[in-house]
Parts: structure tokens; sequence; C-alpha cells
């Protein structure tokens, strides 16, 4: 089985090898993951209006991952980035990790707590939630505060405030289980797990592309995709510019 | 896989599931002794999953559950094929429960007994398939859950039989979403208990 992960953000090669790494580590043994990232992709922290330029790209790459014969795609953004359109246009199944994890968590629990790490990335996630039905089960959207003017670098800063960040959506929000809205950060839910269970607290912290491979798998096993009716094949029509989405 | 001591054969009011529910209890509890990292309530009805969980600490997944999960993620609509009228009630309580009330299209009954399903009654598949057209043509399903556990192995051609009619839509298995959830929940070290 082959699944491609989309990553919409800009990734160096060390990163992409870890990745990798790690998440060859927890497919199934007959996954074989691939990655497309965007070259000219997004920084981790902009602004919502800055990253929708880039949507056509990861649609794009949506189709390319069909045409190179792929299985499933997902979509490493947990905006759900592109993927109702690339969803029309292929049959291969095609996730994002953002509604994917939002699902889960909803069936896992009733106080759910968001964190992110863009102040305007909390309304598109919002949509999200209320698309999925599972608004009502999600009692905090966080959005991590790094200080600008501080002593400390930014990059230094990250984990640090995201700890602090979960201890704070459990002690003080009573959240059981934190999703973690974060490009990037793939690596720090177990971390974080590990120190709200050091301090008696059971509260799953997830990480959206694990799940959302998991579920990837899961999927081209049952030889189940996308609904057509949800999301039919545009009519063929002339489309001005973006020469690689055209329709052949 | 092991089946309740007490109890009837086939749940099919809440009768058959108060009969079932302490058993039920039991047989999770007994599990996690046994060192079983998961348990399927194999049962349409999700009866007892919720209340296993208190006892608990390994994930008890109920059939409608996983399905209504996986039936969400792939279309924005779906319709649920019941067995017996009583299936409208034990449906509209579980979508109530799981918040997707406002996902479902309809609940088109079979009207077939749960035991002459299980037997592979003939003429299930084009039941189905009729069912299923009408609920995609007049109440816009854009995905297909079969409504019952331990569906007949004819049924699994309904997907395909759908595509031929030009409906190119999921339609979910309970048997196979369930067992693949359990999977995914114990992979991800993921439970209902926190």
């Amino acid at each position: 089985m082959k699944i491609r992960i989309v990553i919409p953000t800009q990734r160096d090669q060390t990163t992409l090898n870890d990745l990798e790494h790690n998440y060859s580590r927890i497919s199934n043994k007959n996954t074989e993951i691939s990655f497309s990232f965007i070259s000219n992709g997004l920084d981790l922290d902009r602004p919502y209006h800055e990253i929708i330029p880039l949507l056509p790209e990861v649609v794009y790459k949506i189709k390319e991952a069909e045409r190179d014969g792929v299985d499933g795609v997902v979509v490493a953004h947990y905006l759900d980035f592109g993927v109702a359109a690339g969803r029309e246009l292929v049959s291969i199944p095609v996730l994002g990790s953002g509604h994917t994890t939002y699902r889960l968590a909803s069936v896992l629990s009733r106080r759910i707590s968001i964190i992110t790490s863009v102040q305007s990335h909390i309304r598109p996630i919002k949509n999200i939630l209320s698309a999925e039905s599972v608004l009502s089960k999600v009692i905090s959207i966080k959005a991590i505060k790094l200080d600008q003017q501080g002593k400390k670098d930014i990059s230094e800063q990250w984990p640090e405030s995201l700890l602090k960040l979960s201890c704070s959506v459990v002690e003080s929000d009573g959240s059981n289980l934190i999703v973690l809205a974060l490009n990037g950060f793939e690596n720090y839910s177990s971390q974080i797990n590990e120190h709200l269970n050091n301090i008696k607290k059971r509260i799953h912290v997830i990480d959206p592309l694990t799940v959302t491979i998991k579920h990837a798998e899961n999927l081209v096993n049952m030889k189940l995709s996308h609904s057509k009716i949800t999301y039919p094949k545009p009519e063929i029509r002339e489309i001005l510019g973006y020469d690689r989405l055209q329709f052949k | 896989m092991v089946c309740l001591d007490q109890g009837s054969d086939s749940v099919e009011n809440d009768f058959d599931i108060a009969l079932a529910l302490p058993n039920i209890i039991n047989k999770v509890k007994q599990a996690e002794r046994d060192g079983i990292q998961a348990v399927i309530n194999y049962c349409m009805t999700d009866l007892g999953s919720q209340e296993a969980r208190e006892f608990a600490a390994i994930p008890v997944i109920g059939p409608a559950e996983a399905s209504f999960h996986y039936a969400a993620l792939l279309a924005h609509k779906f319709s649920i094929l019941g067995v017996i009228q009583k299936d409208l009630v034990f449906y509209h309580r579980l979508l109530k429960r799981y918040n997707l009330l406002d996902r479902v299209a309809s609940i088109p009954i079979l009207d077939i007994p749960v035991l002459d399903l299980l037997a592979g009654a003939p003429g299930v598949l084009d039941t189905c398939l009729q069912s299923s057209i009408k609920a995609i043509q007049e109440d816009g399903a854009a995905a297909i859950i079969l409504g019952f556990a331990g569906m007949p192995k004819s049924l699994n051609a309904l997907q395909g039989k759908l595509k031929d009619q030009g409906y190119d839509i999921p339609v979910i298995n309970p048997t196979f979403t369930t067992l693949r959830f359990a999977e995914c929940l114990i992979d991800l070290d993921l439970s209902y208990r926190q």
C-alpha cells in the first residue's frame, strides 16, 4: 500500500528525513510512505489569509499523487488545506489531518482542547469543527503566545510554551484530550503526554498526522473512499491560469 | 470471540438490551483481565459500550459509533439501512448520543427479521440495492451504512453494484470498520478513558 503525505509547509531535508523515519515506524509493515511538499510553502505560523494562495498547489499535489499510482493521500495540515477540492479531482481516498483528528477526538472525549500556533487559525478550525458536528465537545481552542520581545529566541520558546499551555488547558479548562493543531511539532505529543502522566494526569495528546495516516491505511484496506456525491468531479471547462490543474 | 451466556438470540428491542447488558459488562471485564487490548461489542445498537467503559480501561467499541465515524469522514450525509422498525428508535438515540443527527439522510428499514438476515435470506442484496438507490435519489444520501452486524457475504458486492448504477459512494460495512477502528486505537495507544 502506498500513502502520500502532502505537506504544505516549508521543511528542510533533515526534517523530512526525520518525518519519514518516524512515520515509517508507526505505519503498517506493508505501507510505503512518500512525502510531497511545496518548495515555496508556508512558514509555520503565518496568518490564515497569507496561506490561502497556496491552495491550488496543494490540490495539484493531490492530483499528482493519484497519477503516481498512490493508494491514499494525507494532507498534513490541521486546516485541511485543499482536501475538499482535491477530493473532487481524484478517486483515491484523501484525508486532511484536521477533520480526521477532530472527529476521532470527538469519539473519545467530550472535553477536548485544541492548541494551535496562530490566533487567526482559530476561526477556520471552528468552521471544520462545525462541519464535522463536533464543536460542542470542544471546550477550548487556544493559540500559543510567544514573547516577541523576550530574551529567549522564538524557536527556544516553543516547547516550553506548548507544555505550559497544555498543562493550563488540563488544569484550568478541565480538558482530558488535547489535539496539537500545529505544524512541525509531530514529536511533541509523546513528550507532553509523558509530562502530564508524570503529574498524574491521564490525558491523551493527539498528533494529527499519526492519526490520519492510520485512518488512510484503514480506508485503503477497506476499499473505501470519499463519496462522489459529496465530492462530484467538476465539469470539464476552460480554466484561466493554473496550467497544471487543467482538465484533460 | 465470545458470546453471551444469557439473553435472547438477537437484539431487537429494549427488553433484549436489558437482558444482555449485565452479561456484556462481565464479558468486557473478563476480556480486560485476560489481557485483551480492545473489545468490540458486536451489535449495531452499541449496547453496553458506554456502560462497559466505566468498568474497563481498554477501548470498548460499538459498531455503530465506528461506522458513523468513517461515514462522516467520507460524506456529508449518510443513510443507515435498518433491519426492523425498532432500528429507527435505536439509531435515533445513537445519532443523538454521538451528535450526528444532522448528518443522517434517512434510515430506510428493510423489514427483514435479524435471524433471517443472518441466515442469508434470498434477495437481501437486491433489497439493499433498491433501498440504497432510493435513499440516494430521494433522501440525499452520499454514503450508506449497513445497519446490522454480521451481514451476509453477498452484501460485499453492494458498493460495486451501486457504482455500476452510477453512484460512486462508500458503503460502510460495520464488521470491517469496527475491527479497523479497534486496531487504530490500539496502535495509537488511545482509549475512551482519560
